[in-house]
Parts: structure tokens; sequence; C-alpha cells
């Protein structure tokens, strides 16, 4: 980060290497939209290189600092284009990430965990998370969309991001 | 107002952005009056649904590396990768450099990687079958314990039949039936008594159970000493009572058992009601 902040072009080629595809994925995911999707990684990217100056350390790892972003921005889009037909893609494929090889590892070792921890939470857990997650609803409107009560989707919900970090632990302390 | 206890019960919601504005609130008060615990806890949460990024990686198109550095280095920037393309001509040529010195620190690196996502997909594989070996071993541990108890069970079950045999195998058996007494409700009982042994058995039949502060207590009513105490019970759950009582030797002839309500515990001499009697 620290090179980041000193304008090291290096520095913002090497966090786009090891994270552009996970960002552009994420987007992808949420937008359904391949154009929208380039434009959120390109803009996510432009962001922290424009702002590492304001990167806090102590509020977290700058690889959930750029995912927030890319996040949010993504939710921003869809919201923006609501009336639009969205297209979700579900299952990116392997093949599709190899293409960058430098980064194909790097992927799979940390997709083979999140996937696996997500794989271990029940269907109606994983449910309600992605709506939270890639649709950015609040647990209400979750409720609202299943047609199930607040109370039951507030703690699937819990239930889940508990059982997601009892899996994803060790994880959470690299950065 | 919410409690901490439940401001912590919505900081996964929060970091995940699926509260209400009015949950957001509250959890953002909270943390503003400086609780570093609840602080650390958001800060983890939040690293959690980062995480949840990885799940579905997809291949980006090139150009956008490209464009990104393009704008780095103070160059136009244009508002997509796609736009990119048709104004930024010279850019192209760059991009594939841009690319190109990617790929070449990219594969300097892939051998490393390749083999650390290969011990990472095996690690994940060991770690489910060692999370399946520990289901069975709880499993079987649960049912070790079930099978002891169901041992130990037996065995009290056969101390006590033992017990009950050896006194009505004794010669000179003598039984004696007890009846509810006039106002007290239905029940029955018998005394099994073995005199050249001085034991006795008693049981009892339909007996409501008592609170938890009162106690069924068994008498035998003899000729000197008046009633004598022989034990105390409770029904079991299927109403049937049972108490192993020893008959007094030095009380004369006995003349009557009895069945009374009294404190827990028992008392010396009977004085609650009477609910069961039979006379010897």
């Amino acid at each position: 980060m620290a090179a980041l902040r000193a304008r090291d072009e290096r520095a913002l080629a090497r966090l786009y290497d090891r994270y552009g595809n996970a960002v552009y994925g994420l987007a992808l995911r949420v937008t359904g939209d391949a154009g929208a999707a380039e434009e959120i990684s390109l803009d996510t990217f432009w962001q922290v290189w424009q702002q590492a100056e304001r990167y806090d350390g102590a509020q977290g790892s700058v690889r959930n600092w750029l995912f927030t972003m890319a996040r949010s921005r993504a939710i921003d889009c869809v919201r923006a284009r609501a009336a639009r037909k969205r297209t979700i893609v579900d299952d990116p494929t392997e093949e599709a990430a190899v293409r960058r090889p430098e980064e194909a590892a790097e992927l799979i070792e940390r997709r083979a965990l999140v996937r696996a921890a997500m794989t271990g939470l029940s269907a109606d857990q994983r449910a309600a998370l992605a709506l939270a997650y890639y649709e950015g609803l609040s647990h209400a409107q979750i409720a609202e969309r299943l047609q199930e009560p607040l109370g039951t989707v507030k703690t699937r919900i819990r239930q889940a991001m508990i059982a997601l970090r009892r899996t994803l632990g060790p994880l959470l302390t690299l950065s | 107002m919410k409690s901490r206890d439940e401001i912590r019960d919505d900081l996964p919601l929060y970091a995940l952005g699926a509260l209400e504005a009015d949950e957001r609130a509250a959890v953002e008060a909270a943390l503003a009056e400086g609780d570093a615990e609840l602080a650390g806890e958001l800060r983890e949460w939040s690293e959690l649904v980062g995480l949840m990024a990885l799940e579905a990686p997809a291949a980006a198109p090139p150009d956008i590396g490209a464009a990104l550095l393009a704008r780095a280095r103070g160059a136009a920037a244009p508002s997509a990768p796609r736009v990119a393309r048709r104004r930024l001509g010279w850019a192209v040529p760059f991009a594939a450099a841009a690319m190109a010195l990617f790929a070449i620190a990219g594969y300097r690196e892939i051998g490393f990687r390749a083999e650390r996502a290969r011990t990472v997909e095996t690690i994940v594989a060991l770690r489910r079958a060692l999370d399946a070996g520990q289901n069975e071993i709880a499993a079987g541990r649960a049912a070790l314990a079930q099978r002891e108890a169901d041992v130990g069970g037996l065995r009290a079950a056969l101390a006590q039949a033992e017990a009950e045999l050896a006194v009505v195998q004794q010669p000179r058996l003598q039984m004696v039936s007890l009846r509810e007494t006039k106002d007290a409700p239905p029940a029955a009982g018998h005394v099994l008594l073995s005199p050249p042994t001085g034991k006795a058995l008693f049981y009892a039949f339909d007996l409501p159970r008592v609170p938890d502060d009162k106690v069924y207590e068994l008498w035998w009513i003899t000729e000197k000493q008046g009633p004598v105490r022989a034990g105390i019970f409770q029904p079991d759950e299927r109403g049937l009572s049972r108490v192993e009582a020893v008959m007094p030797s030095d009380a004369g002839v006995l003349q009557a058992a009895a069945v009374t309500i009294e404190a827990a515990g028992g008392v010396p001499k009977p004085a609650g009601p009477t609910v069961l009697l039979g006379k010897l």
C-alpha cells in the first residue's frame, strides 16, 4: 500500500494482477452485464489509485477495501438501471478464469476455500446471503422477496455468516 | 434502545449491508462510543464479506489492465475500456506490452502458485475428511455412552430383581393388601413380609405424585411402639411405588401397614393424611 501511496505504477499493476479477475467477476455477477463489469473494475482500481492515501489499514485489508468499493459500485449500477432486465451469471467457468494464467492459481486456491464454505451452507442460507450480497437487499426486502418471516431471514443470514466465519477463519488473517 | 448483545448480533448483517436504516444507525451509534471490541468484530465480519467476492471470479478482458495503467500514467482517461479501444489507438501497443509484462511477471510465480493451489485443494479435501471422521467418532461415542447407560440400567434392574427374588423365595412369606382410606384418591398396594429374614417389600399402584416439598412415608403400626418408620418414596412415571423395608424386631406384633403424606425427607411420627392402610 505504501508503494501505491508513492504513486508506484508497478504496485497498481500488481494489485490488478492479484485481484483484477475477482473484482471483474464480482461486478459481473452483480450486474450481469460485461460492459458494466469492465467499467466498474476500471473505476474501482482507479479509485484505489487516487485515494490510496486515504486508506486506513486499521479498518481492514486492502483486499476488503477493494471488494467493498467494487460491490458498492456494482449494486449502485444495478439500482440505477432497475428498469433493465438483469441476467445473473450464476457460475463463471474455471475455463474463463484461466485465461489469465498468472492469476489462475491464486483464484483457485482461494476460490476452493470460499466455495467449500459456501457449499457447506443450506440452500436457504445461500439464497438469503446471495440476495443480500449480490443484490444489496436489506433483510426486510429479502423477507418480502422470499415470503418468509423477517426474524427467520435475519437469523438465517446471521447463521450463514457464522458458518462462513468458522470455515474461512484462516483466510481472514491473510492480506 | 438495543442492548450491546443485540448490537453484536447485528454486526454480521451490518457488514453485509443488510440492516434497515434504523438498525444501521443503532450499530453506528454504538461504534461511535469507541467500543474497541465491537469495532474489532466488525472488522472481522467485513473481511468475511470481502472474501465472498472470491466465490465467482471471471476472466477480466485484458484491456482493463492496460487502460488502468494508461490512466495512472496521466493519459486521457477513458470512461470505459471499450471506449479506450476506440479513442486511444496509441494505447493498444502499450496495452500489449503491459500485458506481456504482466504475463512474464506472472509466469515466474506460476509454478509456485500452482503447487500452492494443489496443496490448498489437498488441505480442503483433508479438512472435509477430517470433519467427516470427527462426526463419525462423535456419533460412535454417543452410541457407546448410550450403551453404557443401558447396561447400567440393566444392572440396576437385575440387582433389584435379585433382591426381590431373595424375599419372595423365603418360606413363610406373608402378603398384606393395602387399600385407599376414606377421602383418599383410588390406589392400592401390598406388602410382602419375610419374617425369617426380617425383610419386607412394599408396592403401591396408582398413587398420584405429590409436590416436591412432600413425600409418601410407609409406616409399620406396631403393638409396643405404635407407628414405626419404614421408608419414604415417590411414585415413578408409571404410578408404581416400591420400598425395600425392614421389619422392626423389638416393637412387638405388627398390626398394620400405612402410607401417609409428609414433609420432604420424612418425619419421626406420622402427621399428614393417611392414604393407604392394610391390617396385618
